[in-house]
């Protein structure tokens, strides 16, 4: 019997040992069956998601992002982690912005992350509306189906009265790819969640005006 | 003493085994240029996907093999899916590890077993040159994988993800002896060609030409660009396209041999009707596609925009439907195992020792 399954299935044996291994270290190490914020869940992600930030760029001695930056410094991967590293270490998204242009102005296009931060970067620094757009295309375009992160637009003011959640929700209602995720009223951002390759955001920035938003 | 041989003919070779690493290549540079990342996407669902296809047909469609192989064929499936199922829910992390990791194993045996048809078909090499190229192989392709940034970039990540914490010192370290180890086996390697030759085994050139090529596209592409696309399209590009031309030519071979097979489908398929295999893989793709409720887009390479398929219809009660629900989990597991039971066929399937495969050789 042994034999028999020995010589017909010995590659998946492998497989399963070392899944097996792995698996137990992966459950162990990243506490998944333990109580976590969210107990009522199955798999407690808050600390594998906590542990993997810290070990991305959070921690800036031994983090994945510092050994890429001394390894290959040139690399976009290893630019963007430092970005965050900046970003996340004191630094703020301002000071972070330059090395999420510098990642993207490589041309991978693997990492959305990157691209999302890449659009971020030109709202918040008020950058002309066709360079803003291009990096909303470069995002979109090469990750049409994702819907990880809304499209950030930022205004001065809100000058009606009333909730301007709820205007942002009524003026985005009719654009097909677009619909309200959160207003955040500290930094006066709008983020929208958005569907497809093609978004235009003067479309939407206007409609926002219209319902009452004031432009920076 | 060189002693030429072909696994097709000489034409063909030239343009399957040799030249297409090379335009494969140049197709993936060229995508990243003019194409989205979607178009990484249409790659895998218009070569990778269909090529799947070509193992079941083998498997499932050559009776000779189903009654050979008909446990595992019938065992491995369910083993296999029940533990993606299993592992995706438990430990993903490591599940996806070991898939990428099978799926790198996977890519040097194919490059292997051709090798080997290449010996096979030429007559050439020593009784121990088998082992000698599989560990080539192994030690070029481990090379690169420890060594290329865009893969060291991938494995740190997780690696950091599991909480195995490498230094910057360790890494360096496993990458010089990763190199050292590489070229003190190229020596190794020569001196056992120099020794064969002088104990008159020839050598096939062919099959060192295909070795040069097929490693000269992971090289240039893992080194070169920092991109996951142009290294993903060009592997499977080569990878999917040498496998079609190899099950197309066996089955030909194998049909002249034993001509067998009553449902037309897999007649076609057997007598080698390259229109018949090519739409039979595309309808596969689409049918793969829908039946994982893919994004339609992917059809397209980026170039053709679906209208959203998730959209509320309000006038109609119907709501928009995320398709991350439930469904989803299945879906997945149904990617990761089609292509895990592909890897486990193929690791039996395709041993140029057994005498039944030489006859389709």
């Amino acid at each position: 019997m042994i034999r028999h399954v020995w010589t017909n299935y010995r590659i998946l044996v492998y497989g399963l040992a070392a899944i097996a291994l792995l698996g137990i270290h992966e459950i162990t190490a990243l506490r998944y069956f333990s109580a976590g914020i969210h107990p009522q869940t199955l798999r407690n992600t808050d600390y594998a998601d906590k542990l993997q930030r810290i070990h991305l760029y959070q921690d800036r001695e031994r983090s994945v992002a510092r050994v890429l930056n001394q390894l290959y410094p040139q690399d976009p991967d290893a630019v963007f982690l430092r970005g965050l590293e900046v970003e996340y270490g004191g630094g703020g998204l301002t000071s972070a912005c330059r090395f999420y242009a510098r990642a993207v102005a490589s041309g991978v296009m693997h990492s959305e992350d990157m691209l999302y931060m890449a659009a971020v970067c030109q709202e918040i620094n008020r950058a002309p509306a066709g360079e803003l757009q291009q990096a909303v295309d470069r995002w979109r375009r090469s990750h049409p189906h994702s819907e990880k992160y809304g499209l950030q637009l930022r205004f001065a003011s809100f000058q009606r009265s009333g909730d301007p959640a709820r205007f942002a929700d009524a003026a985005l209602r009719s654009v097909p790819y677009a619909r309200l995720q959160r207003f955040d009223a500290v930094n006066m951002a709008v983020f929208i969640q958005v569907k497809g390759a093609t978004v235009n955001v003067a479309d939407l920035r206007a409609r926002l005006v219209q319902a009452g938003f004031v432009p920076r | 003493m060189i002693r030429t041989g072909y696994i097709l003919n000489r034409r063909d070779d030239q343009i399957w085994f040799l030249a297409l690493p090379l335009v494969a290549l140049a197709a993936a540079l060229g995508s990243q240029a003019w194409l989205p990342y979607v178009a990484l996407a249409s790659v895998n669902l218009w070569i990778t996907v269909p090529h799947h296809f070509a193992t079941w047909a083998r498997t499932y469609g050559i009776s000779e093999d189903w009654r050979r192989f008909k446990e595992r064929l019938i065992v491995g499936p369910l083993v296999i899916f029940a533990v993606i199922l299993t592992g995706l829910q438990v430990a993903p992390i490591s599940l996806l590890l070991i898939i990428a990791l099978w799926d790198s194993q996977h890519s040097i045996m194919q490059q292997h077993g051709f090798g080997r048809i290449y010996d096979f078909k030429a007559d050439s090499g020593s009784p121990r040159t088998p082992r000698f190229d599989l560990a080539l192989h192994w030690i070029l392709y481990s090379n690169m994988f420890l060594n290329a940034p865009l893969f060291v970039t991938m494995w740190l990540r997780e690696l950091y993800r599991l909480n195995l914490l490498v230094s910057i010192e360790a890494v360096r370290i496993v990458q010089t002896i990763s190199w050292t180890v590489t070229a003190l086996y190229l020596l190794i390697y020569l001196l056992h060609v120099v020794r064969g030759l002088k104990q008159g085994y020839p050598i096939n050139p062919m099959k060192y030409l295909f070795i040069v090529a097929s490693y000269f596209l992971w090289y240039a592409a893992a080194w070169n660009t920092a991109s996951i696309l142009v290294f993903g399209i060009a592997h499977r590009l080569m990878h999917g396209l040498q496998y079609h031309v190899m099950v197309v030519s066996y089955m030909k071979r194998k049909n002249r041999n034993q001509p067998t097979g009553s449902f037309w489908l897999l007649r076609q398929l057997r007598r080698g009707n390259v229109t018949v295999y090519v739409m039979a893989a595309l309808v596969y793709a689409i049918f793969f596609q829908l039946l994982t409720l893919g994004p339609l887009d992917e059809f397209g390479f980026g170039l053709l925009v679906f209208v959203d398929q998730y959209q509320a219809i309000p006038e109609h009660g119907i709501s928009a439907m995320p398709h991350w629900l439930g469904y989803h989990m299945f879906a997945e597991a149904i990617l990761s195992s089609v292509a895990v039971i592909h890897y486990y066929f193929d690791s039996f399937i395709w041993k140029v020792r057994d005498q039944s495969v030489q006859e389709g050789l």
